[in-house]
């Protein structure tokens, strides 16, 4: 019994005080919810100890392991006087504020090891419930032996423990359950001078036994016996663990059970509404976590957003700044230091929520009450965060950026740990004025690359730029609780490039079945494929058919509705199948694609990351209400109350993201005469008869136009109008329709506006696309469109009836005119406004988002193994790097995909792939043809 | 004398990699390369599994293996696995590339094979090989007649045995009559000692039944086997082994079911493929269907009495030496693509087992020369009986010894395989071949007059594509000509091509003659654009002599 058992009595006290002081009700009652839920979960469970038991009302009794005083208040009812002991100073304060004066309850500050300060022969009776089983069996045999020297002769020890199967727990850990044999429980009180007079299981409203595990819990009850030769405490628990705890060591499983227990229990919170504890629990479990296994982050991220606590934004401050410029290093990279200090101590300080408080480490932050190092011992929990955060493999010359530097310990401890290449953030200004005005800094100040206060990411590129490799990003959670947003476009800029490299996600993504975003599923894809993805198209389009024909079956609405909501269903389960012929890591719905909610979550809890990019209006077409809290991510072509919107659905992060053209189908072309007589006019317009659309171009009627699209009256003078009766074209002839015409219409869509939407925010596919095939367009007005187009100089805009009749006639006349303009909106989309443009700016949210889930899956990807071992220069590496960068696996079907027999000579390698290939398919078709035997 | 072209050979590859049965077929032709080229070094390539019976055959000097098994499952690995596959093929070829082989045969028509020959980098090739873009070749012209004569629709067609064929690819032309195969001392003791152990009563005839096949369809039923196993024993008292591989015991088991164990012995499992060699040899005849054993028996001297059911056909596989028995049902539906399953097939209840009984009977008082008498007629129906034979060239065939029953397609076979030996072989007609002696008369006045049309369309276009090559010939010499003018050309040339092919599917008869000439045109590799265009004028030139000849031989 080699370990010191006031080291474990120490872990104790430390665990314990921390554990109070994050959640007291969550940590010391199952009945959580409020603390009379707790007092009545006392009673029930005193109940239970206390059956048979012939006690006068006189009597005095001990509990062991008191926490808060949830027993206590029961016990007192029975007993005349009652002691509470237990390690935890934070828990006792908590127990004498929740309990209140009593002169028969007092309160002992344990010392882990005995009954200290409690006489001999002192008490009639000794209690413990769900303690013995989180104490180190070392420390429990002590307590055993001291519990026989202060009870009376024949008094009584009742106990709440697990029984049953041992189970392999770290000898030091103060929260995993332990489990005993009944036999050694039995040996163990025998050798401390009890004899066992009864074991019976505890019985509670919910389970507390795992008889698969064969854990029982069971209440024991022992009677001191008199003049018993008492054995050693390493005898006792020597009894207790039979298998002995090196075998406890060896088996030792070190899991990350709190950190696990508020993780989930911040889930509860959430699922419940109570984001600011969720928002604590979540916390919680980020400083105590031990291992990456758990996602708390996107937890917190979640938590966040719904409470929008973003609570960064201080409009003034109280402390006062010292004269810590001066401190700061005269080189360039600490300008932006200077400059960001300078600034902020011009702001009034009105109702700052920054506060500075004294440890004995030194002086510690809080922002709204939240601290951003550790309450009580900063110096050693920096210390533990770093040891816990660096990555195994770090290498010291590998450049670290903290996100988070608050009274700076984390930094210290970091320099300390021989990180040599730092650069350091602190995303609030005032936060880093309080740690220069309160700490000497410069220290670190000389040792740091850089140090970027505030939410400046022109600041941080320019010191990326400087780097080379990509930093470990390290996070200081309650600084990234308070700047999610700004954190989000931190880690984008950190990993930008080497996310498309060293990331390749298979993603899929998901079209509709029929409608106006069709066309976007190759594009899409081709967007995808450009930026280095992985990726496929499911093309759910075969299935428009079948759903169009319910209509014709089943007439009455309610029952086509329900007829049609089965039918996506059993569309949308296709999805599932797809995804377990060939799983993928992300999958990107378009707008309208067939997903049933319960194929979403079934994804989600495979760990696919569910995207959707909803192209349309967020006000028309509302089904996102639905979906949205099954996103991890959506894309939005609206802004501003869009984004509020689709948050409130409960969306995970949602981005505006607008639409675009693909250069490679939207192109510039050389028409034939015969094309130009089919296709061309001096004004058209392709597109659907919307109400605004007839209003606006009934009036256009005089001039040589022709309408294009579907869903266009028949009456006058669309008759004449609509061109080929208003049949649905496909995109070559849209292109076609671009290039013949003089003067393209673009008119956004709208069902109860007459002409321009006087409020139309997002940007429709048509511009650019009409922008991309070098097409001369006049479109309305729109909100969102300065920030993609020079208006007057790429595009021209019409905000009236009147004034697009005005620049018909002017740009009919000048062609020359709209060639220039054409051509500067063509270069401006294709540079800026390209699905690949697009496709990169939302993998970079997702793949900076999921960085290390899915750096984790890129690492154990089995190709990764292959690409380290094909021999570096070869053809077959330069065939394998070309399948990945085509975003396929480098499977032998991919390496042989672009071998084209029959065009030259084939070399070695593709002869010898060639072969394999064929090897293989024979094999198969062997198989195929029944045979049994060669 | 036959035609040759590559008569000395010194160090010689063969590529035989998947099947036991074909590489017993092999035997003869490796014994006459070394009847003809005493110091040649033979080296055989099989896939491992068949690696040890190749160690029974005679005349190889070396034998190597291919484990494309472990290939396989390596390419099926996710990862690594398809390095692992690259890797091991990588060594192998370079180990093979050490050998420095100077000619290679290869009957495999599998494209991967093909790719194997190329990258081994072998220039003379008796079979299949692949040109350096990756497209198969066929030098070696009878090892196109191989490729023709097994694709499906020309099956029926063919007449010359596969063994042959292959043989006369590697420019064979002195050869054993049999197939080779050599048995241990070791086996035969080990044979005795199971025969020992079978416990038969009696002396009667020693007869090894295979009731298995590759192929479920080409599977008599087992039911039928009980009822033969009790016919010959009560006929002939005959001792029965019940022989195959180890999965193949529980149809051995079915078949005893129904049998009774008495004097039957399941030696199925029992066996290596050495051993089965052994069993084989001390057996007096072999019942079977087209499998590996039959080929084996014929390679230690065992007579057998075979059925060729589904997709089996005889005269392209069957039992490779003299007085042997081969069955082939009659049925339009036969024999079918062996690449097809059959849900039903008919084709086995047109052999009933007292049918075989009888020709198990028959041949064991010794070689059947006659035709059947009487005594079959009631059971001989929808099924053709014939023995097999050698003629005087030493090609294997086969001649029917029932009844009365016509034959459409013989006088195709016969004129065809007389066109063959003369045109490939430069060898003498011998005549029509037997299938179509019976009624040869008949067959002159049913002369098929479509089919007769057909003849005169191929040779037209013959004639055309010859004088399109003239004109090409002429362009290409021509630097004034325009080069659209040789692509008109191409583009006619082409266009008959298409229309040939047409006619051989129109016609099924001429499958065989425009299969040759589509082969012979897709296998032209001369770069020199004249020697191209002159080498094309062979292939119109032999197409319009070849069908012409096979006119005059039908008649």
């Amino acid at each position: 019994m080699s370990r010191d058992v006031k080291v474990l009595a120490e872990a104790m006290r430390r665990d314990w005080n921390r554990r109070v002081a994050h959640d007291y009700l969550f940590w010391m009652s199952d009945a959580h919810a409020d603390l009379e839920a707790m007092w009545v979960a006392g009673e029930r469970d005193i109940a239970q100890l206390f059956q048979d038991l012939d006690l006068p009302q006189t009597a005095t009794g001990v509990e062991l392991g008191c926490g808060v005083g949830r027993l206590i208040k029961a016990a007192r009812k029975r007993l005349g006087r009652v002691i509470g002991l237990d390690v935890s100073q934070e828990a006792l304060t908590k127990a004498r504020e929740l309990l209140g004066e009593d002169d028969g309850v007092e309160f002992s500050l344990g010392n882990g090891i005995d009954f200290n300060g409690i006489g001999t022969g002192a008490v009639d009776f000794v209690y413990s419930f769900a303690a013995i089983s989180s104490i180190p069996t070392q420390v429990v045999a002590h307590y055993f032996l001291d519990t026989y020297r202060i009870l009376r002769p024949r008094g009584v020890f009742r106990m709440q423990l697990y029984l049953g199967s041992e189970q392999p727990v770290d000898p030091a850990d103060t929260l995993h359950l332990r489990c005993y044999p009944e036999d050694g429980l039995c040996s163990a009180l025998a050798l401390a001078g009890f004899a066992v007079e009864w074991v019976r299981p505890l019985a509670l409203p919910f389970k507390v036994s795992f008889e698969e595990l064969s854990i029982h819990a069971m209440i024991v009850s022992a009677r001191r016996l008199d003049d018993v030769k008492l054995a050693s405490a390493d005898d006792i628990e020597r009894s207790l663990l039979p298998s002995g705890p090196e075998s406890s060591d060896q088996a030792g499983i070190i899991t990350d059970l709190e950190a696990f227990m508020t993780s989930r229990h911040a889930e509860d919170l959430y699922a419940q509404g109570d984001y600011e504890r969720a928002r604590e629990a979540a916390t919680y479990a980020l400083q105590v976590t031990r291992s990456s296994g758990i996602d708390i982050s996107d937890l917190l991220e979640r938590i966040v957003s719904k409470s929008g606590a973003e609570l960064s934004k201080l409009d003034h401050q109280k402390i006062e700044v010292a004269e810590q410029l001066t401190k700061i290093p005269a080189t360039p990279q600490f300008q932006q230091l200077r400059n960001a200090i300078a600034a902020n101590r011009q702001r009034s300080s009105a109702s700052s929520t920054v506060e500075v408080r004294r440890t004995k480490d030194g002086p510690v932050i809080l922002v709204g009450g939240m601290h951003l190092d550790h309450a009580t011992a900063p110096r050693e929990a920096a210390r533990v965060w770093v040891e816990r955060s660096l990555p195994i493999d770090y290498q010291c010359t590998t450049p670290v950026v903290v996100f988070g530097v608050a009274a700076g310990y984390h930094v210290e401890a970091l320099l300390d740990h021989g990180v040599r290449r730092l650069i350091v953030i602190e995303p609030n200004a005032e936060v880093a004025c309080a740690a220069l005005s309160s700490r000497d800094m410069s220290h670190v100040l000389t040792q740091v690359e850089a140090f970027i206060v505030g939410e400046d990411l022109q600041a941080l590129n320019t010191i990326l730029k400087s780097l080379d490799g990509t930093p470990v990003l390290l996070t200081r959670p309650p600084s990234y609780a308070l700047a999610v947003g700004y954190h989000e476009s931190v880690k984008v800029a950190l990993y930008r490039e080497a996310m498309f490299t060293q990331l390749q996600p298979k993603i899929a993504v998901l079209g509709p079945m029929m409608g106006g975003t069709l066309p976007l599923l190759p594009s899409v894809g081709r967007g995808i494929a450009a930026n280095r993805g992985r990726v496929r198209a499911i093309d759910m389009q075969s299935f428009g058919a079948g759903f169009s024909a319910l209509a014709e079956f089943a007439r009455d609405p309610v029952r086509r509705a329900l007829t049609q909501n089965r039918f996506l269903e059993v569309v949308s389960s296709l999805v599932i199948d797809q995804y377990h012929e060939k799983p993928f890591d992300i999958l990107i719905c378009l707008a309208q694609a067939p997903l049933a909610i319960s194929t979403l979550e079934k994804l989600r809890e495979q760990g696919v990351i569910t995207v959707l990019w909803f192209v349309e209006d967020y006000l028309r077409f509302t089904y996102w209400q639905q979906l949205a809290s099954h996103f991890d991510y959506v894309f939005t072509i609206q802004r501003g109350a869009a984004i509020d919107a689709i948050k409130q659905a409960g969306a995970g992060r949602v981005h505006y993201l607008p639409l675009a053209c693909d250069p490679q189908v939207h192109v510039k072309q050389s028409l034939s005469l015969e094309e130009v007589e089919r296709w061309g006019s001096q004004v058209s317009f392709v597109g659907a008869g919307y109400y605004n659309r007839q209003q606006m171009f009934a009036a256009l009627a005089h001039y040589p136009f022709k309408i294009w699209g579907t869903e266009w009256p028949e009456g006058k003078p669309f008759d004449i109008l609509v061109q080929e009766k208003g049949r649905r074209l496909t995109a070559e002839e849209y292109v076609k329709i671009f290039n013949a015409t003089a003067v393209n219409l673009n008119l956004h869509s709208s069902t109860e506006k007459d002409g321009v939407d006087p409020f139309g925010d997002f940007v429709n596919p048509r511009t650019f696309e009409l922008a991309s095939s070098s097409a001369f367009q006049l479109v309305d007005e729109r909100q969102l469109l300065p920030e993609l187009f020079k208006c007057g100089e790429e595009l021209i805009t019409f905000s009236s009836t009147n004034d697009l009749k005005d620049k018909i006639n002017h740009y009919l006349k000048n062609p020359d005119e709209r060639v220039r303009i054409a051509d500067l909106a063509r270069q401006r989309t294709v540079t800026d406004h390209t699905y690949a443009t697009r496709m990169r700016q939302m993998l970079a949210y997702i793949y900076s988002g999921h960085h290390s889930e899915l750096m984790n899956r890129s690492s154990k990807s089995p190709w990764v193994p292959l690409m380290n071992r094909v021999p570096s220069g070869s053809e077959l590496e330069s065939r394998c790097k070309t399948a990945l960068e085509r975003g396929e696996e480098p499977t032998l079907d991919a390496l042989v995909s672009d071998i084209v027999v029959g065009n030259g000579k084939l070399t070695e390698t593709e002869q010898k792939l060639m072969f394999m290939y064929h090897v293989r398919k024979q094999t198969s078709q062997r198989g195929n043809a029944g045979e049994t035997a060669p | 004398m036959m035609k040759k072209r590559y008569p000395h050979k010194s160090n010689v590859l063969l590529v035989n990699i998947t099947r036991l049965g074909d590489m017993l077929q092999a035997t003869p032709t490796i014994a006459g390369i070394k009847m003809e080229n005493p110091s040649c070094k033979i080296t055989v390539l099989v896939e491992k599994q068949f690696a040890a019976i190749c160690h029974a055959l005679p005349y190889i000097d070396e034998v190597v293996s291919i484990d494309l098994t472990l290939m396989v499952r390596a390419m099926m690995r996710e990862g690594e696995g398809v390095l692992d596959g690259y890797d091991y093929l990588s060594e192998f070829i370079e180990d093979m590339r050490k050998r420095c082989f100077d000619y290679c045969l290869n009957m495999s028509s599998s494209a991967y094979t093909a790719l194997l020959i190329s990258l081994l980098g072998i220039d003379r090739s008796g079979g299949w090989t692949a040109d350096n873009e990756g497209y198969r070749r066929i030098q070696s012209e009878w090892a196109r007649l191989f490729a023709t004569s097994v694709f499906h629709q020309n099956r029926i067609y063919n007449s010359l045995n596969l063994v042959d064929i292959f043989r006369c690819s590697a420019d064979v032309a002195k050869h054993p009559n049999h197939l080779l195969m050599e048995v241990t001392p070791d086996d035969a003791s080990y044979v005795e000692a199971l025969i020992r152990e079978g416990g038969f009563v009696g002396n009667g005839p020693l007869i090894a039944i295979q009731s298995g096949a590759s192929q479920m369809k080409r599977q008599w039923d087992p039911v039928y086997f009980g009822e033969l196993v009790k016919r010959i024993r009560a006929d002939l008292g005959a001792r029965i082994v019940l022989i195959g591989s180890p999965k193949e015991r529980a149809l051995a088991e079915q078949i005893t079911a129904i049998s009774g164990l008495e004097n039957v012995f399941i030696a199925a499992g029992h066996t290596t493929i050495g051993q089965l060699g052994a069993l084989l040899k001390v057996c007096d005849l072999l019942v079977t269907g087209d499998t590996g054993p039959m080929h084996m028996a014929t390679a230690v001297g065992t007579p057998v009495v075979a059925m060729f059911l589904a997709s089996a056909y005889g005269f392209e596989t069957g039992p490779y030496s003299a007085d042997n028995i081969v069955l082939q049902p009659i049925i339009g539906c036969g024999p079918c693509n062996p690449n097809k399953a059959c849900a039903r097939p008919d084709c086995h209840s047109t052999m009933s087992p007292e049918l075989i009984a009888k020709l198990v009977s028959l041949r064991m008082a010794g070689p059947v020369t006659a035709l059947l008498d009487a005594e079959f007629r009631s059971s001989v129906t929808g099924v053709h009986v014939y023995r097999t034979l050698f003629d005087e060239n030493g090609f294997f065939d086969m001649e029917p010894i029932s009844p009365g029953y016509f034959d459409p397609v013989g006088k195709f076979r016969g004129a065809y395989r007389a066109l063959w030996l003369e045109e490939l072989g430069g060898l003498p007609a011998s005549g029509v071949s037997f299938t179509g002696r019976a009624s040869a008369s008949k067959l002159a006045a049913r002369f098929d007059p479509e089919l007769a049309d057909g003849i005169a369309e191929v040779s037209r276009c013959a004639s055309a594509g010859l004088g399109l090559i003239a004109r090409l010939v002429r362009v290409i010499g021509d630097t004034s000509a325009p080069p659209s003018e040789l692509g008109a050309l191409s583009d006619q040339l082409t266009a008959i091509d298409r229309e040939v092919e047409a006619l051989g599917f129109h016609h099924g008869a001429l499958g065989p003659v425009t299969r040759m000439f589509v082969f012979g045109k897709e296998n032209l590799e001369l770069e020199d654009a004249v020697d191209l265009a002159r080498e094309m004028g062979n292939v119109y030139e032999a197409l319009g002599r070849r069908v012409e000849r096979f006119a005059a031989l039908l008649q």
